[in-house]
């Protein structure tokens, strides 16, 4: 038709015409899309209807719950029948049974509501697992205790300004040391306690001569 | 039990920066015994984390402790690793599997490397360091008992 239009002299309404074609050709061509779209869609849906795709195809590998229903229509076994929140009792943690907040880091824990003690013994607690793998390694550090002290001195280099951690107050808390058996070199200790022993004896002494006078 | 009093010398001697004594001394530490100074080392260390993190032990205190000691000893070679240090001290507080994740060599020297530098910034140890040592002395004993 463009091309007869042309042949009469008329080119203006030939472009006009094979433009309105090619705008006619495209929409086609997006019918036809689309159309097939629709078509795979309905294939699809058919397919997972009649269990020939998807994950109720035997051999899928996506494990699928059983479910069957009751007669008011609710699901009776399998994973949907209960929502696992009701489905299990709570389980609480230890902590969460001695009231520690579940939000609080492990570091924040026992700082939490703490007392600086139950934070000392907690070092001390932690160490003695340390101390223990210590001893084990004692052969294979032997050799490194001395370079490592001249480095405590030698490699020592704290900035010109330093922070300092605590006030110069004296110690709280001190371990006792088990003290089971009598300490022949400790005099001092020994001579208190028998100043006292002599302290009361002449006082019993004291006190019966009175009596007797 | 009680532990050679040359422990607590040694270690005075080390954690105040008189290597050439400490070294001297600890060559007079039997050899039988030198166990028992690793745990008071342990000991020691403990005493130390709990002078420097009395008032703050969250982990933020603990990774600008590291990171203080790491420019503290730059110059050391091998050099200082951060996360050993964070990794040793979370140890201390509980964290035990962390410790096997540590050589036993950066485990000893990172603990006397991290003395020197509390010893050196807590005022209370400068004045007097005699009852921090017989505070681990006491409890490296009671390790030693336990056995």
């Amino acid at each position: 038709m463009a091309g007869a239009l042309e042949g009469i002299g008329a080119e203006d309404k030939s472009r006009q015409v094979s433009e309105v074609a090619n705008k006619l050709e495209a929409a086609e061509a997006s019918r036809a899309g689309f159309e097939g779209t629709l078509a795979k869609a309905h294939f699809v849906m058919l397919s997972v209807m009649h269990g020939n795709m998807g994950p109720a195809v035997p051999g899928s590998g996506v494990i699928v719950p059983h479910t069957s229903v009751d007669a008011d229509g609710a699901p009776t076994v399998g994973l949907d029948a209960i929502p696992p929140q009701l489905r299990q009792d709570a389980k609480p943690s230890g902590e969460e049974l001695m009231g520690i907040d579940p939000k609080l880091g492990f570091l924040d824990k026992e700082h939490e509501n703490a007392n600086t003690d139950q934070g000392m013994s907690k070092f001390r607690r932690g160490a003695r697992n340390v101390a223990r793998n210590a001893q084990d390694y004692s052969d294979a550090v032997k050799e490194l205790t001395k370079p490592a002290t001249t480095e405590m001195t030698e490699a020592f280099q704290p900035p010109e300004t330093y922070p300092v951690v605590g006030t110069a107050e004296p110690a709280a808390t001190f371990t006792a040391l088990p003290q089971t058996h009598f300490d022949g070199q400790n005099a001092v200790g020994n001579l208190v306690v028998v100043a006292v022993l002599v302290t009361e004896v002449i006082a019993r002494r004291m006190k019966d001569w009175r009596a007797k006078t | 039990m009680t532990l050679n009093p040359l422990f607590r010398e040694t270690m005075r001697a080390a954690a105040l920066g008189k290597s050439d004594e400490a070294n001297r001394l600890y060559d007079q530490i039997p050899e039988p015994e030198i166990s028992h100074y690793n745990m008071f080392i342990v000991a020691f260390f403990a005493v130390c984390l709990e002078v420097r993190f009395k008032d703050d032990q969250s982990f933020t205190a603990i990774k600008q402790f590291a990171t203080e000691m790491q420019y503290d000893y730059r110059n050391a070679e091998p050099p200082v690793k951060q996360l050993v240090i964070e990794g040793i001290i979370r140890a201390m507080m509980g964290e035990e599997d962390l410790i096997q994740e540590i050589s036993p060599a950066d485990q000893h020297r990172t603990q006397l490397l991290a003395i020197r530098k509390i010893v050196a910034q807590s005022p209370e140890m400068q004045i007097d360091l005699a009852p921090f040592l017989a505070d681990a002395e006491g409890l490296a004993a009671q390790w030693a008992q336990a056995e």
